[in-house]
């Protein structure tokens, strides 16, 4: 008996050893045991100790988690999908749907907005931090992760998505700050570069003598060079790419007297960039789990994405899942393999690529964000569009076919696009750019019928006619291209400039805001306060609306004002604006006077 | 209670038989077939027989702790399981059947509570029953560390505490040493004087023949025979004569005498001291050398333990116990009495022996003759001598014979 | 008595000197601290005093309840195998006796270690509580301001350090309606023709159908079942809600609002009547009939996920009625309130007097486990004891789970494997308890109170109506009885006393 048993053992002790090399062969283990002990003693621990009740108490947990959702009690959900994740760490379905049910199921069962972000972020982080590590080539759960970022934050579907899109905008802004504008990509792309350029390790760091030099005075604070030191830098540094106009006014506590002045030296700023960099890249890597490289690879292809836009994040995900899990390189990579995440990420760059986040006094995590259309994308999606189309006429012989005929599935989703593109760029004061988009249509992608005869003016208008109300994304676009157009006319001197290009924006608003005025999710606004934020925004931080408007026309476009809106917008103004004045050397009473009812301070 | 004592019998058994059936119901083994015993108040009964003979089971059925398949026990008068009658008995298993885990003091109190007794007297008895056993240096210590000696000890203390009517003892001496198996003895016979009934089992024979006033043999679950000492170990077709030592003109002339009266001699020689006797008297002898905490006490008797009247008992008692550290030496006399308890007899104590067991009309009289000098010459058998050198040599004394 | 207290007094003591009690006692306090401190819940300060409370109360629970199984059973046994037992019962104590200290000597370990544990349990819970929440954090750190309201504090204060008693809506009052459309019915056909379609569609057979129909008692009975089909029917249509309707709920014996505002919570859960939308907007609209009316909450929610919202207390009114309306704002959807899915909360006690019925609750289980390990240990070796307790333990404990998946089909017809399991589990129970019926943990969890009357029950007996699957007998006598659990422990200690009694407790030597 005992020798059979101690036979039996030893085989199977031998067979494990094998199984073990083939799982590693065949790609079922991604970390080797040794790694995960060495790394999580925890679920080796779990993969071990339930021995043949790990199966049953899989059962339990998940009937359990389930139950418990149903009753509206997610105290233990988080610790309970953790650990049914943890005992199936190589079974990506599991990752996949537990990720899912927390950010789509649960999040919407609950009722508040830290709640709901939560939920969103709990689902995020299971998937990124948890899910990817054990199963870092699996291209399932990248798609989850990428679905996230793009569905449920990126689209409107969810009351709360708002919340999403500006937690997220919150976050990043911390970790990046706002990216330079320009009206080439090249100014975000280079700042970015600097990023992923970073030394990746503290010692690689400090082979530079004057980062080692700031580092030694941080760490002098008790400060690292890692998340704490953003704080700081965000807080005092006066950076208007992270630091609200808010913070500014305030000065630092006596206590961190000493490090806001590390944080504003300017003899130390080359030092103090560099260490930026490198914390900025090393929160990247270490907390979201993102390639600064591959980040930089997308600006370069696709265009300048402002990380502070979910979509960005979509499409980061689900183009390096194709990278892991297939090997495909960016070129590769075409609009047919993402489902609909990469290609609409991008599709949504182009009507929301601009990010403004204004200080939330209530809620700082939650900044105001406003997000305005990038034309710069435009010529990706294009290009994607055609990549995509191309490969689908291609013949089988391999010659390329006819992009118009009806293998082209994506040609209608391709020329709507265009059309869409054409009207924002044609609203937004791009005449140029749409004209080419529209030579596009009718020459790259043969469009036929009578529409495209017109020339652009009216083929716009034609569109306009047609389409109808627009949708929230294309309104916005609308309504902010067209306010936009208004206000440069206006500064211009052109009066009837302004007038179209504002009835523009008040036709759209209107038919827009009708559409949408019962679903509480869109919560539309008024076009008073449209036009009022618009405003201040031009006058405050023109490049949000792809603008650089020289302090005097500043002055000339606020005079132009009628003395209501002036009344209305003085007081948001007048202080940031008193402040370029002194620094310009410009009488501020005399360029931007009080308004009638409002006395001059 | 006196009328118990008295007139009744204090165990009755009728017709008691007991057959042990498997799980299936199936009869088994017949351990103890149509037994009828009557115990009677105030004598010390032996149950004797080799083990597996049914004593243990009959000692059972007479607690309660087996129910009888045909026929009836009553003690004193009344069922075994009831709870009146349990209040009298003390029993000793065969076994040390006591929680590993308490001391002898818990061990004790615990027994003492169920018998209800209220604290201060439970505390008082314990004190004296530990002394009585010497195991006071020990009281503290877990019974699981005890060594098998000390755990009969401590059962016969555990047996003692609500001062029965009557005591059964299952292998009383079983794991003893000589020395206390004497002890034990003795404790036996001073109960059984104070008036107690004591019901004891063994397959020693030497632990019965010096304590029982009746003995019952039993075999194969029936009892074979039953009587007093006297009558079943006395050997009517022999006489022995002690003398001083005869010169071999003497022997020739006694045997001559003897021949003349066609009597034929079986043989004639030198008495040969019991091996049992010569170690308790060598051990005692010693003892009184080397006093160790525990053994000097012991064997005096909790004072608890009811005779009639307490003051004589204590007397008695003193006396008894004056006899180890008294002993004398050994000479080459032939000693008259291997019973080292036995003190050189003081008129004073005799008297008030004699009065006492006048007075409680207790069987002392008889005790005193079944007692110990002219018995001791007749343990010849050899089942006993054997049983204990076995027990104390391990096979190595068979020179001492 | 005195006797029964020696034998409790020394399983007490032989209690704390066995080794499997102190590794036990090792065990809880590893895990109850472990899980006090590890544990974060869902990230807010509520989530983690539940997560904490869950684990720990059930853990207890369960270390708890095998250390009793361990314990009663080891000790009964050892008794009878070592034949300690030959010289305590050989001492004036009777077998009931032996038995009764035995298993008071095990409860009232229990009982000690239960209030110990649960004593920590309420220590490190008050101590996760003085914890700062989220938004508590931040405003130390200046980063965020305050808020007036701190959702995740108001939940830790009223949704678990309370005691809150659930109330069930009233039954829809539809008498009136009921006897309205009997009428209308009556007047548009007349009572014959009615009872006349009735019973045709019933019997196919036109000649039968007649035949019924000419029997004055068959009339008779038709006619009650046409008033209960509609009374169905009525019942089922107040419960349901087509866009833009309102389904009426009334609760009655709430405690009417007073000075120490009482807290107020309605729990719910919607069902969308064939259809497969997953988020209903709706709004909640309450109504005080001496007092004022609160405003309409507008709230979108998931499908069959359970969710709640404070109320204004203020809306009870002064005979403690409150009146609840859903108005279903999904366009295109029927929403269903099936009875029991709406519930309102109000605060009657305290979180402290509810842990002490909690533990209550624990120590009646535990007062079981050991009744039965006793029952068993008198007659059964120490594994087999184990095992027969454990069983009996995992089945009371997943009694519900067992009890459903054996219900007999309602829609199609049992098949002889679903009759013989369904009696078979209903024959188990009859026996063995119910032991999860009411949990101490969830209650704690959810700060629900549990009610004298809960305790009563699950002590002693519970009187109710019987239900659609109690038996014939039980239909007639119009109450159905269900012993309690502590009834239960009573009549398992008699069993086993009476099975020790007639027990030899030595054998052939």
């Amino acid at each position: 008996m005992l020798i059979v048993a101690g036979v039996a053992l030893t085989g199977a002790a031998m067979l494990s050893g094998s199984i073990e090399s083939q799982r590693v062969r065949l790609k079922l283990l991604t970390v080797t045991s040794d790694e995960s002990i060495a790394k999580n003693p925890r679920t080796v621990l779990l993969q071990v100790a339930p021995g043949g009740l790990r199966a049953p108490m899989l059962t339990y947990l998940w009937l359990r988690s389930q139950q418990l959702k149903e009753d509206g009690k997610f105290f233990d959900a988080q610790q309970l999908r953790d650990l049914i994740c943890d005992l199936s760490p190589h079974f990506p379905g599991v990752w996949s749907f537990h990720a899912w049910d927390m950010a789509w199921n649960i999040s919407v069962a609950t009722h508040t907005p830290d709640e709901r972000w939560m939920w969103v972020s709990n689902g995020i982080r299971l998937l990124r931090d948890r899910g990817l590590y054990y199963n870092p080539d699996n291209l399932l759960l990248y798609k989850e992760l990428a679905w996230i970022y793009f569905s449920k934050m990126g689209q409107y579907t969810d009351d709360m998505h708002m919340v999403y899109k500006r937690r997220w905008a919150g976050e990043m802004n911390h970790v990046l700050g706002a990216p330079p504008f320009s009206d080439t990509p090249d100014a975000a792309i280079e700042a970015f570069r600097l990023i992923a350029d970073a030394p990746k390790t503290l010692a690689n760091l400090e082979k530079d003598a004057s980062s080692a030099d700031f580092v030694k005075r941080l760490a002098g604070f008790d400060v690292k060079p890692d998340g704490a030191f953003l704080n700081y830098y965000n807080r005092y540094s006066g950076d208007s790419s992270v630091s609200p106009p808010e913070w500014l006014a305030n000065e630092p506590s006596e206590k961190d007297k000493p490090i806001a002045g590390l944080m504003r030296s300017v003899e130390l700023s080359d030092a103090r960039a560099k260490v930026l960099a490198f914390v900025r890249r090393k929160v990247l890597v270490e907390k979201y789990r993102m390639d600064p490289n591959w980040m930089l690879e997308l600006m370069e292809r696709y265009g300048p994405m402002d990380w502070r836009n979910v979509n960005s994040h979509a499409i980061y995900w689900a183009t390096l899942g194709l990278h892991k899990a297939e090997g495909k390189g960016l070129a590769g990579i075409n609009a047919l393999n993402t489902d609909r995440t990469f290609l609409g990420g991008l599709k949504s760059l182009t009507r929301t690529g601009q990010v403004y986040c204004t200080y939330n006094q209530d809620n700082p995590e939650e900044p105001y964000v406003d997000f305005l259309p990038d034309w710069r994308f435009v010529e990706a999606v294009h290009r994607e569009y055609l990549k995509g189309g191309k490969i689908l006429v291609r013949k089988p012989s391999g010659e390329p076919g006819d992009i118009n005929s009806n293998k082209n599935v994506l040609l209608n989703g391709h020329m709507t696009y265009l059309s869409n593109a054409i009207q924002q760029m044609y609203f937004g004061g791009h005449e140029k750019r749409a004209e080419y988009y529209y030579s596009e249509i009718k020459n790259t992608l043969k469009a036929k019928g009578a529409i495209y005869k017109l020339d652009l003016h009216a083929f716009v208008r034609e569109k306009r006619r047609q389409a109808g109300v627009p949708s929230t994304e294309m309104s916005n676009a609308l309504i902010g291209g067209a306010l936009r157009r208004a206000y440069r006319a206006l500064a211009g001197g052109n009066h009837d400039g302004y007038r179209r290009g504002r009835a523009l924006a008040r036709r759209v608003h209107r038919a827009y805001y009708k559409d949408v005025a019962g679903k509480a999710r869109f919560k539309p606004q008024s076009f008073r306060k449209i036009e009022r934020d618009f405003l201040i925004r031009m006058l405050l931080q023109p490049r949000a609306v792809g603008l650089i408007i020289p302090l005097i026309t500043k002055a000339k476009l606020y005079n132009a004002l009628s003395p209501t809106m002036q009344q209305e917008i003085y007081p948001l103004i007048a202080e940031r604006l008193r402040q370029q004045c002194q620094t310009e050397r410009i009488n501020f009473n005399k360029a931007f006077p009080a308004p009638m009812s409002v006395s001059s301070p | 209670m006196s009328a118990d004592k008295n007139n009744d019998d204090v165990v009755r058994t009728t017709g008691l038989t007991k057959v042990f059936r498997d799980f299936w119901l199936r009869e088994k083994v017949t351990a103890v077939q149509s037994l009828d015993l009557n115990i009677r108040s105030g004598e010390v009964y032996g149950l004797l027989g080799p083990n597996g003979s049914g004593k243990s089971t009959t000692l059972k059925m007479i607690l309660g702790l087996l129910y009888p398949t045909r026929g009836r026990v009553t003690v004193f008068g009344a069922s075994p399981s009831d709870v009146r009658t349990k209040a009298r008995i003390g029993f000793l298993p065969e076994e040390s059947y006591l929680y590993p885990f308490l001391d002898a003091n818990e061990t004790l109190d615990y027994y003492g509570r169920l018998f209800g007794q209220p604290r201060k007297e439970r505390k008082r008895r314990i004190g004296m029953l530990l002394d009585m056993v010497g195991l006071t240096g020990s009281a503290y210590r877990r019974i699981g560390e005890y060594s098998k000696g000390m755990q009969r000890r401590i059962g016969m203390a555990q047996a003692l505490i609500n001062d029965p009517d009557l005591l059964i003892l299952d292998e009383p001496t079983s794991g003893m040493d000589p020395l206390a198996a004497r002890q034990f003895k003795d404790l036996i016979t001073e109960l059984s004087r104070r008036g107690k009934t004591l019901i004891l089992s063994s397959h020693l024979l030497a632990d019965t023949e010096d304590v029982c006033d009746r003995v019952g043999i039993l075999f194969a679950g029936q009892l074979r025979t039953e009587g007093t000492l006297e009558d079943l170990l006395s050997q009517a077709s022999l006489t022995q004569i002690v003398t001083e030592r005869l010169d071999d003109a003497t022997r020739d002339a006694v045997r001559r005498v003897l021949a003349k009266s066609d009597t034929q001699v079986i043989s004639i020689e030198s008495p040969k001291d019991k091996l049992e006797a010569l170690f308790l008297r060598i051990v005692r002898q010693a003892q009184t050398r080397y006093r160790t905490a525990d053994s000097v006490k012991t064997g005096e008797v909790a004072q608890f333990l009811r005779a009639s009247p307490e003051e004589t008992g204590r007397k008695v008692i003193e006396e008894l116990l004056a006899g180890p550290e008294t002993v004398t030496p050994v000479t080459d006399k032939p000693p008259p009495s291997p019973l080292p308890s036995q003190p050189k007899p003081d008129s004073g104590v005799i008297a008030e022996l004699m009065s006492e067991a006048e007075e409680a009309k207790s069987p002392l009289p008889q005790s005193e003759a079944t007692r110990p000098t002219p018995k001791i010459e007749r343990r010849t058998d050899e089942a006993v001598d054997r049983s204990v050198i076995d027990e104390l040599t391990h096979g190595d004394g068979s020179e001492d014979r | 008595m005195r006797n029964i207290w020696a034998v409790t007094r020394q399983t007490f003591i032989q209690c704390l000197r066995t080794r499997i009690m102190v590794v036990f006692c090792v065990l809880l306090v590893v895990c109850v601290l472990g899980i006090g401190f590890k544990m974060t819940g869902d990230g807010t300060l509520k989530g983690r005093i539940q997560t904490f409370l869950s684990y720990s109360i059930s853990l207890t629970q369960l270390l708890l309840c095998l250390i009793t199984i361990f314990l009663t059973t080891g000790i009964i046994t050892a008794d009878i195998r070592h034949k300690y037992v030959f010289t305590v019962v050989s001492k004036p104590l009777a077998r009931w006796q032996y038995v009764l200290g035995r298993w008071c000597g095990v409860v009232g370990m229990m009982g000690l270690l239960l209030v110990m544990a649960l004593g920590s349990i309420y220590l490190l819970s008050q101590h996760i509580r003085k914890q700062p929440t989220r938004i508590e954090r931040k405003s130390v750190s200046s980063l965020m301001q305050r808020k007036k309201m701190d959702p995740d504090r108001l939940g830790v204060e009223n949704e678990i350090f309370a005691a809150r008693e659930t109330y069930l809506p009233e039954p829809p009052n539809i008498e009136k309606t009921l006897q309205q459309k009997i009428k209308q019915l009556i007047e548009e056909k007349g009572k014959d023709n009615l009872i006349r379609d009735y019973i045709k569609k019933m019997v196919p057979d036109e000649a039968k159908a007649e035949k019924v129909f000419d029997h004055p008692k068959m009339r008779q009975k038709a006619f009650r079942e046409i008033e209960l089909v509609l009374r169905e029917q009525i019942t089922e249509e107040a419960r349901q809600a087509q866009t833009g309707k309102a389904i009426g709920l009334t609760f009655t014996g709430l405690k009417p609002a007073s000075a120490d505002e009482s807290l107020l919570q309605i729990r719910y859960k919607l069902n969308p009547f064939k259809s497969s939308k997953t988020t209903l907007a709706g709004a909640w609209q309450i109504v005080n009939p001496d007092g004022p009316t609160g405003p309409p909450q507008y709230r979108s929610d998931s499908a069959k996920m359970t969710s709640s919202f404070m109320l204004d207390p203020r809306l009870v009114s002064k005979e403690g009625r409150l009146t609840v309306f859903y108005i279903n704002l999904q366009p295109g959807t029927i929403v269903k309130i099936q009875p029991g899915d709406v519930v309102v909360l109000q605060r009657v006690g305290s979180f402290e007097s509810n842990l002490v019925r909690a533990g209550l609750l624990i120590l009646l289980r535990l007062m079981f486990l050991a009744a039965v390990s006793v029952l068993f240990g008198v007659f059964l070796s120490f594994p087999i004891t184990c095992l027969a307790v454990m069983m009996i333990f995992t089945t009371g404990m997943a009694s519900g789970f067992i009890q459903d998946a054996t219900r007999l089909p309602k829609k199609t017809e049992p098949s002889t494997f679903e009759y013989f399991s369904h009696y078979l589990v209903k024959g188990i129970f009859v026996a063995v308890p119910t032991l999860s019926r009411t949990s101490a943990s969830d209650s704690l969890v959810d700060g629900e109170y549990i009610a004298p009357k809960t305790l009563l029950r699950e002590y002693l007996v519970t009187f109710k109506q019987p239900g659609t699957d109690s038996g014939r007998f039980w239909q007639t006598m119009g109450l159905e009885i269900q012993a309690g659990i502590g009834l239960r422990t009573l009549l398992t200690l008699v069993i086993g006393w009476l099975i020790f009694r007639r027990r030899e407790l030595a054998g052939i030597n």
